[in-house]
Order: structure tokens, then C-alpha cells, then sequence
């Protein structure tokens, strides 16, 4: 099975909270809070929105 | 339900993880979909207090909890109930909210107990992870 590439779309944030289509492909709001991107995502008024937290690095993690 | 793996960046190079989408909801107030970490190896579920204050989730009055990393390392964590949508469906799960959780993974879905409502099995071979919820 292929996995869900987010690495480019994902590469020009290092912190805060993306907003990304349901379909993986496209960003489309970002912000430092998840307050803050919840509230640009309604604003736009969409309902096909996934949120991850943004990160340079998400190797290495290990309660 | 079967859920592919996701990559990301990572250093020094890209990383897969099994991340699923998931609706967390208290009372009338629900966040958007937020992929979450499927973790095994993590004795509870684990989530940023930024969803407990989003959700308006009191915790005032509640007892800190210990946890530890893997190192051993303590965070502090206040432990709650909480509602999540998989893939249309929904489970009642407790929770551990947390301020000192790992930017990268904020939300961390671990054995107790949303192992014992579901079986969750990792294919990693494969890049899948496919969970089945059990029946009431």
C-alpha cells in the first residue's frame, strides 16, 4: 500500500498547526495555535480539512 | 477500517508513522479531524491541553498524574474522558491532557482504552494499519 506523502507539503513548516485537505494534497491554512487554525479553517467555511501538527523532524520519537 | 501509513519529514531522513484522523468531542464542541499517532508502546492516550481548552474541558479540581517517558523523564498530566470519531464511528476513550507533550505528536492514542475497543493491528510491511472496532 502507499503511504500518504505529507513530507513536501509539510517541509516549509517547522511549528503550529497545518491544514490540509482531506485529500493530502493541498495547504490550506496554517497557524501557531490549534485555536487559531480551527478558526481560519471555519472561516473558509470547508468541510474537507485535516489539521497535524507541524514539525521539521518526526523521526526519533519514543509512557 | 484501514488507514495507510503517512510520511514525513524527518532527519535524516523522511519517517512513516500510523496516523489516523480523529474527531475529538466533548458535550456540544468537536476539533476538526486531527491525524493522531497510534501508539502501542504508550500506556494511555495522551493529548495537548490545546484540545482540553479548545473543547472547554474543565480540569480545574482534577489531580495531576505522573507519567514518564522512556527515558524515565516525568511530565505532569491531568486525566479526563473524551469522545473520538474514527472513521465515522465513535468511542468514549479516557485521556491523559498534557502541556509537555512532544510537539511533533500532540495526540497519541495508546492501550487504555482504546486497545481493549478495538483490534488494531500493524502492518507496517504493508505501510497499513487497520483497526476494527468491537461490537458493545
Amino acid at each position: 500500500m502507499q503511504t500518504i506523502n505529507l513530507s513536501k507539503i509539510l517541509k516549509n513548516f517547522s511549528s503550529g498547526w497545518v491544514a490540509i485537505t482531506s485529500d493530502y494534497k493541498k495547504v490550506v491554512a496554517s497557524g501557531k495555535t490549534l485555536k487559531e487554525v480551527t478558526q481560519k479553517v471555519l472561516q473558509q467555511k470547508r468541510d474537507d480539512v485535516i489539521l497535524i501538527p507541524a514539525s521539521k523532524n518526526y523521526r526519533g520519537f519514543v509512557v | 477500517m484501514n488507514f495507510p501509513y503517512t510520511t514525513l519529514p524527518g532527519v535524516p531522513k523522511d519517517t512513516k508513522r500510523p496516523l489516523v484522523p480523529i474527531k475529538f468531542i466533548h458535550k456540544d464542541k468537536s476539533t476538526l479531524p486531527i491525524l493522531s499517532l497510534i501508539d502501542s508502546g504508550a500506556d494511555y492516550s495522551y493529548l495537548t491541553m490545546e484540545i482540553a481548552k479548545l473543547l472547554d474541558i474543565d480540569l480545574s479540581g482534577v489531580k495531576p498524574h505522573t507519567s514518564f517517558g522512556i527515558n524515565g523523564t516525568p511530565f505532569l498530566c491531568y486525566p479526563s474522558e473524551i469522545t473520538i470519531e474514527l472513521g465515522g464511528h465513535h468511542l468514549n476513550i479516557p485521556v491523559q491532557f498534557s502541556n509537555q507533550l512532544s510537539k511533533a505528536f500532540p495526540c497519541i492514542l495508546g492501550q487504555e482504552d482504546f486497545f481493549s475497543k478495538a483490534r488494531i493491528t500493524f502492518e507496517r510491511y504493508k505501510w497499513n494499519l487497520d483497526i476494527r472496532l468491537l461490537e458493545k
